[in-house]
């Protein structure tokens, strides 16, 4: 073996330490990232940035105006693009950011963007009511007093579920400091109903009917019974968008108002095509969509300056604001109630 | 290279409480390692540092180095004044001095890096591993050799720079006795060959005897010149014969030994 | 034939080990289920989950949200290691450098990558930057500190010698320094992927439309447990793929040394 180097001893360093296993290893990890990014971008649908509108939305029947809009209007599908969100902080964190140029939001939510001067406009309700106060099977709940020392979820403090919930318990003068609130992503709420980690909730669709067709809590009360015409989410659009696009945005408006219209007199199929692109249950939606015409309304979307300034009040009271903020509506609804 | 020490002393200031030295140098204090030092050394001889442990041998192969300072006196090499560290001083040091994450052939490629042409320094470089005896292990990485053939890949890359001093730090300290053994006769070797100055610490009082030109015996701290032998004996030396012998007697009672030991 | 017990036990036997510890883990989420009787909303068990792999290896979606998630985390993973390394090298070299940097990094690092999404969003929208942001910054701290124990635990003689051939700049660095820190290097970007792997899962919840911890959030959107678990189980099952990998690293001369050194 060591002949070898008596025969020839002048050999180049490169030849004999062909390449060095660092070097190796080190362009296996570049191959590596360039191997990984190729198929990321082929594989992997990524956002068109194009021209298209981008409105944000959350998989629950408050939005449900958005998918019925994709499969039943190609206009819609041609200039929009929808972003779905699981928590309404990332939400607010990107129409903030301005990378939404629309979405479906909380009211209080809307009201305190306004409130904190972020340029967005209110143009359309999602739906009315379609929230209900659920209590455990297991637990003696009747009214609002029987709640004393009970714990409650509810989606997020900014929500009207919340309002809702306090004007309930202070009608039967039961403090909110009775009562031991949680936060809790909708999803989680049943299950957490079923284990016992929580004895009530107040929550928007489908998250009422999961209970009652899981049998593990029933509906006390339908909030339109707390609240007539309750709203839960509706939809804003950042100032910039309405001056740019005003063309577009009003005929957007428009078309998702029509797909209100058009749920009300086709509800099973709203409820199948709902299902579908929330990935939910069929059986679900169309309870919660069937069983009673009241239960969710997609009529009288147009915003309404003294049932948002209510909202506001409420707030105030609930010490969600200091004050009530300028309450920026868009009358792009002119067209909608064309 | 003609090395000349003139009136060389080096005073350090301790700073940590260091039981080797309890109650020599209280911290705080000035504490003299190195005192009054004079000697020459010619150029090309093999010289060898003989002292007890912690007496500033190494410290002085530094000041000599250049990578140093003495508190006064002067370092003279070839006439002129040593400050700086140069290429051309190079150090095999007692411990593993390899880098272990490179090869034989790498590692004494550190030392051939002033060969510019490509070629040449491939050649050069397999010339003095094949020197040491280590042609066939040249891929071999540190962990994989004897330490032995470690010693002798460090010498390969201390004599690849063709240094004007080579610096030896008790380089044979760690090895089993048979291998010291053989490694002093491959110095020897070595030194014929290349005419170079060595300066070579040790311990071991016969070391220093079958390798040295001159041999410099050390006292202890505050460490001054307690003899300054010539040697002018062909290699291979018997130490059992006289005048070495005598020499070496000498030698142990300088040191306080008993030479029958 | 007589092979020592310990080879057997110890050497051969030791994925079949693994393997056992894994079919008790089934044997104990099987048998809990059928005691217990829960319904599958609250824990699928195994047959539920391996229909839901089934369902989503087909439709591609497993695959799918595997990329995503491996694109994301080798990006931030990358960019935190090409960052930290270099400026923990110079760290550990340079006094003043790590006099100045070093605070303001201790006071970053146990910041939770999770409190900036936020910033995150703000900063770079979404899509796969911010995710990307959070990877990087669960990577980066952590990299820094170990590189720079990496360089500060560098034997003395081997920077004497560097010193003595006149090793200097990037020589030194490419020679001396940077394989001599690399041991513990490699233990931090081991370290280090773990963790950039367990907050990609995290990243993902927010805006984005693709990857393993979306394929979650949205499995439990669309009250899917048992989509749920598959995700749970393909995330356990690449980490363990990543940490072998990297742990390949180990095996570089560059690395090797170290716990070869007698």
């Amino acid at each position: 073996m060591t002949d070898k180097y008596y025969v020839n001893p002048v050999e180049p360093e490169y030849s004999r330490h062909k390449m060095s296993a660092e070097f190796a290893a080190l362009l296996l990890a570049f191959l590596w990232i360039v191997f990984i990014t190729i198929m990321h971008f082929t594989v992997v649908s990524s956002y068109s940035r194009g021209k298209k509108l981008r409105i944000g939305f959350l998989p629950i029947t408050c939005h449900l105006l958005l998918p019925v809009a994709m499969e039943r209007d190609q206009w819609f599908n041609d200039h929009v693009e929808t972003i779905k969100f699981s928590s309404w902080p990332d939400m607010i964190e990107a129409i903030k950011g301005r990378e939404l140029d629309a979405t479906f939001i909380l009211a209080p939510i809307a009201l305190s963007l306004m409130d904190q001067d972020v340029p967005v406009k209110i143009v359309l309700l999602g739906h009315r009511n379609g929230t209900g106060l659920v209590v455990s099977k297991k637990e003696n709940i009747h009214n609002a007093d029987d709640f004393r020392g009970k714990t409650v979820a509810i989606p997020i403090r900014f929500s009207t579920q919340n309002l809702a919930l306090h004007m309930f318990l202070s009608d039967g003068s039961v403090q909110a400091s009775d009562v031991n609130l949680v936060e809790l992503p909708p999803p989680d709420m049943p299950s957490a109903l079923t284990s016992g980690g929580i004895d009530a909730y107040i929550v928007g669709e489908p998250y009422v009917a999961q209970a009652e067709l899981a049998n593990s809590g029933i509906m006390l009360h339908r909030v339109q019974d707390i609240w007539p015409d309750f709203i839960s989410s509706l939809m804003i659009v950042r100032d910039q968008v309405l001056k740019d696009k005003k063309v577009l945005m009003d005929q957007l408006i428009h078309v998702l108002y029509s797909q209100g219209e058009w749920i009300e007199s086709h509800r099973e199929e709203a409820a199948r095509i709902g299902a579908a692109f929330f990935g939910l249950p069929d059986n679900l939606l169309i309870h919660v969509l069937t069983a009673r015409p009241t239960r969710v309304v997609y009529r009288r979307l147009i915003p309404r300056q003294d049932e948002l300034l209510r909202i506001g009040d409420l707030m105030v009271r609930y010490e969600l604001l200091d004050h009530v903020p300028p309450c920026r509506l868009y009358l792009g609804w002119r067209h909608a109630s064309r | 290279m003609k090395i000349v020490v003139q009136d060389l002393n080096k005073c350090f200031l301790e700073r940590r409480h260091s039981i080797r030295f309890l109650g020599q140098c209280p911290p705080g204090t000035e504490c003299r390692v190195l005192k009054d030092l004079n000697f020459c050394i010619e150029p090309g001889s093999f010289t060898c540092f003989i002292g007890p442990s912690g007496c500033g041998k190494s410290t002085l192969m530094r000041i000599i180095a250049g990578f140093d300072s003495a508190s006064s006196g002067k370092v003279l090499i070839d006439g002129e004044e040593c400050s700086a560290p140069s290429s051309r001083h190079v150090f095999v040091f007692q411990e593993d001095g390899l880098f272990p994450w490179l090869t034989v052939w790498q590692n004494v490629a550190i030392g051939a890096r002033h060969i510019h042409d490509h070629e040449e320094r491939a050649e050069q470089i397999m010339e003095y591993i094949d020197l040491v005896g280590l042609a066939g292990f040249e891929g071999h990485y540190p962990h994989q050799l004897s330490g032995g053939m470690r010693r002798r890949a460090e010498v390969a890359r201390a004599l690849i720079v063709e240094p004007d001093i080579l610096f030896m730090d008790e380089p044979f300290g760690a090895l089993d006795f048979v291998t010291r053994l053989q490694m002093r006769e491959e110095m020897v070797n070595v030194h014929t060959m290349f005419d170079m100055t060595i300066l070579f610490i040790t311990h071991d009082i016969d070391e220093a005897l079958q390798l040295g030109d001159q041999v410099i015996v050390f006292s202890d701290r505050p460490s001054t010149v307690k003899a300054d032998i010539k040697l002018d004996f062909p290699h291979p030396r018997d130490l059992g014969a006289e005048p070495l012998a005598r020499i070496r007697r000498e030698v142990y009672y300088l040191m306080g030994l008993h030479p029958a030991l | 034939m007589c092979l020592p017990a310990g080879f057997i036990w110890g050497g051969v036997m030791r994925p079949v080990k693994s393997l056992l510890g894994f079919a008790l883990f089934l044997a104990l989420w099987y048998g809990a289920r059928k005691l217990l009787d829960v319904p599958v909303y609250m824990l699928p068990g195994p047959s539920d989950v391996a229909r839901a792999l089934k369902e989503m290896a087909e439709s591609g979606q497993l695959f799918e949200s595997a990329v995503a998630s491996l694109y994301r985390v080798t990006w931030g993973f990358y960019l935190a290691v090409a960052v930290s390394v270099p400026l923990g090298l110079v760290m550990g070299r340079i006094r003043w450098v790590s006099d100045i940097v070093n605070p303001v990094i201790q006071f970053l690092r146990p910041i939770s990558p999770l409190a900036w999404i936020p910033i995150a969003l703000m900063w770079f929208g979404i899509g796969d930057k911010p995710a990307v942001f959070l990877i990087f910054l669960s990577a980066f701290f952590p990299m820094v500190v170990f590189t720079v124990s990496g360089v500060a635990g560098i034997r003395e003689t081997y920077l004497r010698v560097a010193d003595n051939f006149g090793l200097r700049g990037l020589d030194l660095y490419m020679k001396v320094i940077l394989p001599a820190a690399m041991p513990e290097i490699v233990v931090g970007l081991r370290i280090t992927l773990g963790t950039a792997w367990l907050v990609i899962v995290a990243a993902e919840m927010i805006a984005v439309k693709s990857g393993l911890g979306y394929l979650i959030i949205d499995a439990r959107n669309s009250l899917r447990m048992d989509k749920v678990v598959a995700g749970m189980l393909i995330i356990g099952v690449i980490g363990l793929v990543l940490d072998h990998l990297i742990r390949l690293l180990e095996r570089l001369p560059w690395v090797e040394w170290s716990t070869r050194r007698q």
